[in-house]
């Protein structure tokens, strides 16, 4: 077998692979780091089937291994760029967001209304600007595993009112609704993350449900870990791309959901970010029926009393 | 001036140095802007009442900076912000010492606020 030639970080998850097509007899598909002898470390897609006869002896994988390492170079190139981009755009945002800020009170103060407004509009196509580029930072962060959680006890209940408030002052189109189980569910995690991750989710809702009014935002406990809800009735995933909707700038490419605005980039970021808390965050979706997103995070377990 | 709190802004980039002391000054502050850090290192100013502090700087790591002001017995004692359009920047202004930090970008709102914070709590 090749394995001694498998990059020994990659080799558990290769192992794993195999085992799972033995057990269910399914195809193998994986990218992974191999040592060549002249070339050194290189980046290959393995495609294959297990092949099983009927006793289950001498069974075999039939497949091919891809020299994929010249599109891993140019992804963590293109990642590089994209973290450097959105890092340099930081500076001269915040410059063109005070003067938009300070043209913003010089008209108000002249009582210019109509200045002042359109100011106002310039200052919130600046915030869209920076939570663009606030997006793009993360998910290079994720990609390069850099994503750190500055963790505090808190009661998440207290936070889910708190957001659900904020956002919304932010639509008239959509009435925000909270079931809780309980007022309070203690975590340890980071507050201003779990938040980000509430922020996507609820703003998703509103944004793929134009024809409806209401987006649900439940959470319970069940002893050991905190589920949150968010439930929309709009357009709904389908089946299909649901396994997909967590990646990287994926945007599902359906004609009538394709124009709806957005990097593709904020489940992506939710998704790592409920991961690093030790949690796990999916859909409940059909197409046309609405969706509901999901997550749930451990609880701080309270002590038994003496 | 009289009665009028001093910020010392010291900030590699136009558009920030400008910025800044356009919005100090409209909230009533006096305000002298440092293109660099040797100004500070060399201690050639007036003593303000806060200095804000880009990390990164021409040549020079704003935290080294932050780190010399809050060891030396003159200025040890007056709030420093820290402002970096890195992530790490609040872990990293804690353990330089400064009293704040702002990530890039800010609302200016946000850095008059942290300022004022600053202010009142010395």
């Amino acid at each position: 077998m090749f394995l001694p030639l498998v990059y020994p970080e990659d080799r558990p998850k290769l192992i794993a692979m195999i085992r799972e097509a033995s057990e269910k007899l399914t195809g193998i598909e994986l990218e992974f780091r191999m040592q060549h002898p002249e070339r050194g470390l290189q980046w290959v897609l393995m495609r294959g089937s297990y092949i099983s006869p009927y006793d289950r002896v001498n069974a075999s994988i039939m497949g091919s291994l891809i020299d994929i390492t010249e599109r891993k170079n140019f992804e963590q190139q293109k990642d590089e760029f994209i973290g450097i981009a959105s890092h340099e755009l930081r500076t001269p945002v915040t410059s063109i967001k005070a003067y938009a800020e300070v043209l913003h009170e010089i008209f108000s103060e002249a009582g210019n209304a109509e200045s002042a407004a359109l100011m106002g509009k310039l200052d919130a196509q600046v915030d869209r600007l920076t939570e663009l580029i606030h997006s793009l930072l993360d998910t290079t962060r994720v990609t390069e595993g850099q994503l750190q959680l500055q963790k505090e006890s808190f009661n998440l209940v207290a936070l889910i009112n708190e957001t659900v408030e904020v956002m919304q002052r932010t639509t008239n189109s959509h009435r925000l609704e909270l079931v809780h189980d309980c007022e309070e569910i203690n975590v340890s995690a980071d507050r201003e993350r779990m938040r980000q991750v509430l922020i996507n989710l609820i703003s998703n809702a509103i944004k793929y449900s134009p024809a409806a009014d209401q987006v649900i935002i439940k959470s319970s406990m069940d002893g050991t870990d905190a589920t949150v809800c968010v439930q929309d009735f709009g357009v709904g995933i389908a089946e299909a791309v649901q396994p997909k909707i967590f990646e990287r700038f994926f945007r599902v490419g359906e004609p009538d959901i394709a124009t709806f605005p957005g990097l593709g980039l904020g489940l992506f970021i939710s998704e790592e970010i409920v991961r690093k808390h030790g949690g796990t965050i999916w859909v409940n979706s059909r197409k046309g029926e609405g969706a509901s997103f999901y997550f749930k995070i451990p609880v701080v377990l309270q002590k038994s009393p003496a | 001036m009289e009665g009028k709190k001093h910020i010392i802004i010291t900030d590699d980039d136009p558009g920030i140095q400008d910025a800044a002391r356009l919005i100090f000054e409209r909230a009533g502050y006096m305000v002298t802007v440092f293109t660099n850090g040797e100004p500070l290192l060399n201690n050639a100013f007036e003593l303000p009442d806060i200095f804000i502090l880009d990390k990164q700087l021409s040549g020079v790591d704003g935290l080294d900076i932050c780190r010399f002001l809050k060891q030396q017995d003159l200025t040890k004692h007056i709030p420093v912000i820290m402002l970096s359009a890195s992530p790490h920047i609040g872990g990293l202004s804690r353990l330089a010492g400064a009293d704040g930090f702002l990530e890039k970008p800010f609302k200016m709102r946000e850095l008059r606020d942290i300022v004022a914070d600053a202010l009142a709590n010395v």
